[in-house]
């Protein structure tokens, strides 16, 4: 339903918090403009009907990337100031002419076919899920998202070998407090649930492995602020196994494809529900380690001691 | 001009400031978050040049679900090599102290 | 215009200028513990008005029952936050409390 007064202030009010963000000279209110931002492009992202990406830019974009950001400002703060941006008017001209070519070129594009509407539409019953998203996701374009696995867990075990250059683990931070302790006490069961909730949901409404593997490490990282010890989470089998998983079940159900005459990540109608559930499940697991272990793998800070009781 | 268009050009808009921040300033950090609204912008130009008016359009989100997966991991790791730099340098940029040209 | 629609336009618009109240307090009060009074009107009173005017107009009980405890989750996490945030100022303003005089809690 077309709203032009909310759309542009929400344009506005996207555009107002980047600048905010990235113009400003303090990091910790840039940083913390930049969750706003996240926050409000998730709003964007439901305006758009999109909720599945509404739901990932939320947990992932807002949430665990700004948990990050905070962190690696909480170091970055005490450093030596930097110098200010260098011609900073020639570039913001070159990146307007470039704006400009691109915004001629976005409204002068042609209408789209809509060819790609009906065969959707007609592959659906085959794909296995009756949402369209996670099919496009997981059966149409699965090589993608293979490929996206892969980049995941490359990521994932790079942090973890400049990890093992530090000479000790990075001490166990955390907050105590009775009342973050209750808080976490009640969340963390609900925030269990309700990735599962995600996971399964995915395959008929907005969800799936992605957002539901955000919601396992953001409950995981909530944990491992007030001061439980998670025990997969040292370098060891466990930790290697389980980051590594996600990857090889999908590989394994890619390659299950020319081992009954197609084509690679192509599955059969009536086993592809079964298939892609599994996988699914094997991939809210790993998704969630490892944004988790991105999370812990920072480098340790030599603060003056938390504070506290 | 429907919803899908008003969103792209603002995300060229993210686009354009951005990138002119990702280019100009010298702090790793805010390049990192110039990099991630850069992201953001792309991603609304994505949906926005899909299919407008009708059913929303599964085959961008789907892409532009795993451009947010991929921003993160690339974020991610991009802090830990940030904070390593800054551990053994002391600075975050990756300028030597006497080299800034401050002109314009 | 029913007085219906009317009243969740009133309730839309206090909720809204709490909201506005709230961030005004945030923008220009002195001090964290100031602040954090600021935002507690946005939480409780902004969330809560415009949860209420929207009930009316909810598709349903389940869908009302979920606008409800939208408040409630924001409610909680809100006190949360502030006793945090609050905690950590307090703690790293005063020097650390020897073991037998215990801190205020």
């Amino acid at each position: 339903m077309p709203q032009p007064l909310l759309d542009g202030l929400m344009v506005l009010a996207l555009l107002a918090t980047a600048c905010g963000a990235l113009l400003s000279r303090d990091l910790f209110r840039a940083v913390v403009l930049f969750i706003a931002f996240g926050l409000l492009m998730a709003l964007a992202w439901v305006r758009l009907r999109a909720p599945d990406l509404a739901l990932a830019e939320a947990a992932i974009g807002a949430g665990l990337s700004g948990a990050l950001l905070l962190d690696a400002v909480g170091q970055l703060r005490r450093g030596e100031p930097v110098a200010a941006p260098r011609r900073p008017r020639l570039t913001l001209l070159l990146c307007l002419a470039l704006g400009g070519a691109l915004g001629w070129a976005l409204l002068a594009r042609p209408t789209p076919p809509a060819v790609m509407a009906e065969t959707l539409a007609a592959a659906m019953p085959d794909s296995g899920v009756s949402h369209e998203v996670t099919a496009v996701l997981l059966n149409f374009r699965g090589f993608d998202t293979f490929l996206e696995i892969c980049v995941l867990t490359a990521a994932a075990f790079t942090s973890l070998a400049l990890q093992s250059l530090q000479a000790e683990p990075p001490p166990l931070r955390h907050l105590s407090n009775r009342v973050l302790d209750v808080l976490v006490a009640w969340l963390a069961p609900l925030m269990l649930m309700l990735a599962f909730y995600l996971y399964w949901a995915g395959s008929k409404e907005p969800g799936g492995a992605f957002q539901a593997g955000a919601l396992l490490a953001a409950g995981a990282v909530l944990l491992r602020l007030s001061g439980v010890a998670l025990p997969g989470l040292e370098p060891g089998p466990f930790l290697r196994f389980g980051l590594a998983a996600g990857f090889l079940v999908f590989l394994a159900a890619g390659l299950s494809g020319p081992l009954a005459g197609m084509p690679p990540f192509t599955y059969a109608p009536d086993s592809a529900h079964l298939i892609l559930v599994s996988v699914e499940a094997v991939l809210t697991f790993s998704i969630g380690l490892t944004l988790l272990s991105l999370f812990t793998a920072a480098p340790p800070v030599d603060k003056e001691g938390g504070r506290g009781h | 001009m429907d919803i899908e268009l008003l969103y792209a050009l603002g995300g060229l808009g993210l686009i354009v400031l951005s990138l002119s921040v990702l280019v100009a300033d010298p702090h790793l950090l805010r390049k990192l978050l110039a990099f991630n609204v850069m992201a953001s912008g792309v991603f609304l130009v994505l949906v926005g040049l899909g299919r407008a008016g009708g059913s929303p359009d599964p085959v961008p989100q789907a892409l532009v679900l795993t451009g947010i997966v991929v921003a993160f991991a690339s974020t991610a790791l991009a802090l830990v090599l940030l904070r390593r730099w800054f551990l053994v340098s002391g600075r975050a940029s990756l300028d030597e102290p006497g080299d800034e040209r401050g002109d314009s | 215009m029913t007085p219906l629609v009317l009243l969740q336009c009133a309730l839309l618009a206090a909720g809204g200028a709490f909201f506005v109240i709230g961030t005004i307090g945030l923008l220009r009060l002195p001090d964290a513990w100031c602040r954090l009074h600021a935002l507690t009107k946005v939480d409780n009173l902004g969330l809560g008005l415009i949860v209420l005017g929207l009930l009316p107009a909810a598709p349903g009980v389940a869908a009302g029952l979920k606008l409800l405890l939208i408040w409630l989750v924001g409610l909680g996490a809100s006190a949360t936050m502030s006793h945090l945030v609050a905690h950590a100022k307090y703690y790293r303003e005063q020097p650390y409390p020897a073991p037998d005089e215990a801190g205020a809690d």
